[in-house]
């Protein structure tokens, strides 16, 4: 990603392929990509996200996006002008403070994957350089790209936006979308995959509001607002992320969590090759444990949980945590570490 | 992460010949043998390309394993 402008090309970082369909002039037409959380579980590759029908339903909307944008530029341009992003606080990934200051992105020679600054690293570059500026991470930074399943919906893998299940009770439920509607428009932007959908998502605000859709169902078109309640993101996960491991490992020694009823779960030890593992956290939690407070607070997922200590807690403080052991809720404590995470290699 | 740009004509991915990018690295990537048309690492001649023909792009960015 090393020289690749941000200005422009904004996507998933997790993504091994991503794709942008866009006008010579710059305007994007739509993304094509996406991983989940569901994917991770199962240890399959992000591309098993995506299919060859997916692809082909996204060129083809692309296309009638091109024709459309080129016979009526005036009605296209802001309705597709939401398709790039917000300036990014930092242009290019390997100028970001974090970058600079680790070293991390110089060519080694005959070392092509070291080299290369991966897009997984966009992301820990911008969060650790956010870090730098002392100011809390936002919910987006954290719960990046949320996938569609957060406010209850799932898209089919062989078409743009065609909708094959509504959860009930959900954000999706409550705005009234059913199965087999097709997406024409979220937010007033065309969709041409899944990855079109969490891009709306991405860049809604964290602390809720509506998001208009428009849905084919049948022959006839149906508007729907879809309402987004405050500190809507935390519903979803972003301890899956791969980069995310590595804070994990930073903050609490690379044991590995899962949420799971009443708290969190502390399944095993992560893998031995994360650099700089808080032993303090390691020494207090074992395996078995089941977190159920956290500095006097409960109702704790793994997220939220990663999310307080990398955004509310200082260096060095300690952590105070009940678990249940055996049976016995068991108080222990563990310091933060005295220094931040360093951007870690592939 | 290595960037590749491709005009789509209908539903086929027609390019134009490109600059070239780092040839070890392609070659470790196997991207020395790319179907002819892609455009390698160049965004700028991507654009170029499409508003001359008046296609849309397709950009491809895929992670170096």
């Amino acid at each position: 990603m090393a020289g690749v402008d941000l200005a422009t090309f904004q996507f998933d970082p997790l993504l091994a392929w991503s794709v942008f369909f866009m006008n010579g002039d710059k305007t994007i037409y739509g993304r094509f990509g996406t991983s989940s959380p569901q994917a991770k579980r199962d240890r399959l590759d992000s591309n098993r996200n995506h299919t060859v029908a997916g692809l082909k339903a996204a060129m083809r909307q692309a296309l009638a996006v091109h024709k459309s944008y080129a016979d009526d530029p005036a009605t296209w341009r802001p309705r597709l002008a939401g398709k790039t992003g917000a300036k990014p606080l930092w242009r290019f990934a390997e100028k970001t403070p974090a970058a600079r200051k680790y070293g991390r992105l110089k060519r080694v020679k005959g070392q092509h994957v070291e080299s290369c600054l991966h897009c997984h690293e966009v992301q820990r570059t911008a969060i650790d350089s956010y870090f730098m500026t002392n100011k809390p991470l936002p919910d987006r930074m954290l719960w990046m790209y949320p996938h569609p399943a957060v406010v209850g919906v799932t898209l089919s893998k062989l078409h743009s936006s065609r909708v094959t299940r509504v959860a009930p009770d959900s954000a999706a439920s409550v705005a009234g979308l059913r199965v087999d509607d097709d997406i024409v428009s979220f937010r007033g932007q065309p969709l041409l995959s899944v990855a079109d959908f969490q891009w709306v998502l991405h860049n809604a605000p964290d602390d809720g509001g509506t998001i208009p859709l428009q849905v084919k169902r049948g022959e006839e078109m149906v508007s729907l607002t879809l309402k987004l309640a405050p500190l809507w993101r935390r519903a979803g996960d972003f301890g899956w992320r791969y980069r995310v491991a590595g804070y994990a490992a930073w903050l609490w020694g690379g044991v590995t969590l899962v949420d799971a009823p009443g708290g969190v779960r502390v399944a095993g030890r992560s893998p031995h090759w994360f650099k700089r593992p808080n032993r303090s956290a390691r020494r207090a939690l074992q395996r078995g444990d089941l977190i159920v407070a956290v500095d006097g607070k409960s109702d704790w997922t793994r997220s939220t949980y990663l999310a307080y200590l990398m955004r509310e807690k200082k260096l060095g403080s300690t952590v105070k945590v009940v678990v249940m052991r055996n049976g016995k809720r068991t108080p222990v404590a563990f310091r933060m570490p005295k220094t931040r995470p360093e951007v870690q290699g592939h | 992460m290595r960037i590749s740009i491709a005009l789509a004509l209908t539903l086929v991915l027609v390019g134009l010949s490109g600059a070239d990018g780092n040839t070890k690295l392609r070659a470790f990537l196997n991207d020395d043998k790319v179907p002819e048309g892609w455009i390698y690492e160049d965004i700028d001649a991507g654009y170029a390309a499409a508003q001359k023909s008046g296609k849309p792009l397709l950009v491809s960015f895929r992670c170096v394993p």
